[in-house]
């Protein structure tokens, strides 16, 4: 019997592309998440928090008690994000439901500007996940931008529209496919054939919540990185996963009335959202985005540590 | 790796075209039959008469498994861990669940409380009962023997830490049945192998590199121990080792690495003393490949999350759990109570299934075949359309059920309105939310709505 241990270290064809977020790289490394010896890249995963311009009665009263008062202004929220440990700031823009579309983009552009001056983290700007205003939304975003940022999430129908105006101003894209691995690399081919920067796309392959068809953002995500590795040009960006706003409309983020197992409800929405993100990062994300700060706290110190 | 049918039939008479090919004397019509069962190993290969050495040799090679299959607990409640045969779950899937273990020390004087606590835990989630698997008690002091009993009384598997050789020895004289998992810390691998041979229950190898480890198994081994599970102890790249301890054992075939893992989450997180922070590191471990994972700290809500992400990960992706397309009554319905209609993917059905009953308000839910997809994912893969939905409503007789005739469709699918009112012209077709969560609200105006009109 051989007894001689050989490390399986392995070589990936490819690494992962650099996306440039001012600063900061998303993405670069060379193998599966935490496998140091294998990565030649010092890159380390990306933890954002998201805020939104329009704060619904269905956001979560245990939100509001963790950032106060500050969510009713969009600017103060994003300074507070920053301040709470922040790598990377996301600005959702959820308009959807508003009645005066126009007016409410005209606003949209002032707040992106306003918050784009207050903060000095990267920004993504996220729509309003409705077509008909996304595609309305984001290229005007896109174009008021004062400065360099992420636009998205532009999807199968709404691509053509949207591209070729962030493709002008040079921002980063974000493109979304439901949790399908030919399908993302689909989309990638189409948008990179208009002539957009492949370096400058983020993949969101969608993602379920913990207990919520979270096996298969696990797994979509599992091959994409492995067919990057394996040699894969329109699969090796990186892959964000929108975590937060999936974890906090999960009942276990928000009902009270439920069995005496399910615990606390305080520490159960926390990590809800902290073991969804920490399976996504498993898995390969490159960037996971959060609600709460304490999971943003304990996601940061996670990444250090690993 | 293992043989298939036809591998396996170039070496049976058939296949080399001997005068004793399709002798049926195995029980099955032609050598390829039969081929194809030993392939599955569903007969054992002496049934054939004719088996060539050379075949035999092959077979035995290739069922030397990648990962150990180690089993431990009372008979009746037996664990099994290990026995994986893939890297990750999307290759096939993985088979054994990661074992949740709590740790209780033997002088703790919350002992029989916590214990209760943990034995009675059990949580229901889409039709499965999440329960902790096993207690690991560590030996810290004089009445750690009594502490063993109260444990075995409880369905809970016992897994034993002492560094007390002698005395686990006289323990395990008494409760060899109750087949604990033994962890001797500090003892020597031939005391530890010792053990395992002289009352075939599984041990823990332990060391804080992979090389120590690979040192001590392989003298376990040649000691013809191999019901093992192994521990690294250290926190630094522990991800990446595990890794490639699973890797040398489904990749490289290699033996002395081919045992089942369990992680102390205390070992890797000294120093992070948040509980949320070690469930974090025990969550990261389901994924990567710990077959037992030992917490030290019982929070219902965090090993509720904890055994949701088990559920999650050990899942088959080849099979995703399936409700069967029918009408199902959710509580005392009668010929008002309103139908809602959804997919057949298991998930689906319970959590929409546990708001209406949450609602209080009696309704027929209508479960569509849909291959176990989501409402989203089965709407874009055109398996849950206007038609799909009128098929089962007619097949279901919801016109002899009801008096009414109205249907509510999830909110994510508004947009198929038309198309089931265009399949179903007698029916109100009704856009319910999008989030399960919402059901109950909806529900209790939509019946005063009905009262009203």
């Amino acid at each position: 019997m051989n007894i001689t241990y050989n490390q399986p270290v392995k070589e990936s064809k490819l690494s992962i592309r650099q996306v440039k977020l001012d600063n900061l790289i998303l993405g670069g490394e060379f193998s599966l998440p935490f496998m140091k010896k294998e990565n030649n890249f010092n890159s380390r995963p990306l933890v954002a928090i998201e805020i939104q311009t329009i704060i619904t009665e269905k956001y979560s009263k245990i939100l509001h008690e963790a950032w106060g008062d500050c969510i009713k202004d969009p600017v103060l929220w994003a300074k507070k994000a920053q301040e709470k440990g922040a790598d990377v700031l996301a600005v959702r823009f959820n308009i959807a439901n508003i009645e005066d579309h126009d007016l409410e983009i005209e606003k949209s552009k002032v707040i992106l500007n306003q918050i784009l001056k207050a903060v000095t983290i990267p920004v993504i700007a996220v729509g309003s996940d409705r077509d008909e205003t996304d595609i309305k939304l984001l290229p005007e975003l896109a174009k008021a931008a004062e400065r360099k940022c992420t636009i998205g999430l532009v999807e199968e129908d709404t691509y053509k529209e949207i591209i070729p105006v962030i493709k002008e101003t040079g921002h980063n894209v974000i493109v979304r496919t439901p949790i399908d691995i030919n399908l993302a690399k689909e989309l990638n081919i189409f948008i990179t054939e208009m002539g957009f920067d492949p370096n400058k796309i983020i993949i969101d392959p969608n993602m379920g919540a913990l207990g919520y068809g979270l096996d298969y953002a696990y797994s979509v995500i599992e091959r994409i990185r492995l067919a990057a590795f394996d040699g894969d040009s329109m699969l090796n960006m990186p892959v964000v996963t929108f975590v937060g706003i999936e974890t906090w409309k999960a009942k276990e983020s928000k009902s009270s009335n439920v069995p005496k197992e399910w615990g606390d409800i305080t520490t159960r929405a926390i990590s809800w959202e902290c073991i969804t993100a920490s399976s996504m990062l498993s898995a390969g994300a490159d960037m996971v985005v959060l609600y709460h700060p304490e999971s943003v706290l304990y996601i940061k110190n996670f990444i250090e540590k690993a | 790796m293992a043989l298939t049918g036809l591998q396996i039939f170039k070496y049976l008479p058939g296949g080399k075209k001997e005068k004793e090919a399709n002798c049926k004397k195995c029980g099955f019509p032609t050598c390829m039959a039969f081929a194809m069962k030993l392939a599955k190993k569903e007969v054992p290969f002496d049934k054939c008469e004719y088996i060539s050495d050379e075949l035999k040799g092959l077979l035995e090679e290739a069922s030397v498994p990648q990962q150990q299959a180690v089993k431990f607990g009372k008979a009746d409640k037996e664990i099994t861990i290990g026995n994986e045969t893939v890297m990750f779950r999307h290759d096939k899937t993985f088979v054994n669940s990661t074992c949740i273990a709590i740790k209780l020390e033997s002088s703790d004087p919350d002992f029989d409380k916590k214990l209760a606590k943990i034995a009675a835990y059990s949580v229901e989630r889409v039709g499965e009962h999440l329960k902790i698997d096993a207690v690991v008690l560590t030996d810290t002091d004089n009445t750690f023997k009594e502490k063993i009993s109260k444990i075995t009384s409880t369905d809970l598997a016992l897994i034993l830490e002492s560094s007390n050789v002698e005395a686990i020895e006289e323990i395990l004289a008494d409760i060899k049945a109750t087949k604990p998992l033994v962890f001797l810390k500090d003892a020597k691998t031939e005391q530890i192998v010792e053990i395992e041979n002289k009352f075939k229950v599984p041990v823990v190898i332990s060391g804080t590199s992979i090389e120590e480890i690979v040192e001590k198994s392989s003298k376990a081994l040649e000691s013809k121990a191999e019901n093992l599970v192994i521990n690294l102890n250290k926190q630094k790249d522990l991800i990446q080792d595990l890794t490639y301890i699973r890797r040398s054992a489904i990749e490289n075939k290699f033996r002395p690495l081919g045992f089942p893992v369990i992680t102390f989450v205390d070992q890797i997180a000294s120093n992070t003393l948040n509980p949320m922070e070690r469930i974090i590191w025990a969550s990261t471990l389901i994924c990567k490949y710990s077959n037992i994972l030992v917490l030290d700290n019982f929070d219902e809500a965090l090993i509720y999350a904890l055994l949701t992400l088990r559920q999650n990960i050990y899942t088959d992706p080849q099979k995703p759990l399936q409700m069967e397309p029918k009408v199902y009554p959710i509580g005392d319905v009668d010929k008002n109570s309103p139908i809602l209609v959804t997919t057949n993917f298991a998930l689906t059905y319970f959590v929409v299934a546990a708001e209406i009953e949450s609602s209080g308000i009696p309704a027929y839910l209508l479960i569509t075949p849909s291959d176990g997809m989501s409402v989203l994912t089965a709407w874009a893969a055109s398996k849950f359309t206007g038609e799909t939905i009128a098929k089962a409503l007619k097949e279901a007789k919801l016109e002899e059920l009801v008096d009414h005739r109205s249907i509510l469709i999830p909110g994510y699918v508004g947009n198929l309105k038309e198309e089931v009112e265009e399949e179903l012209p007698d029916w109100d077709i009704v856009i319910a939310p999008n989030e399960a969560v919402e059901i109950p609200d909806f529900l209790r105006n939509y019946k005063t709505l009905q009262k009203i009109g």
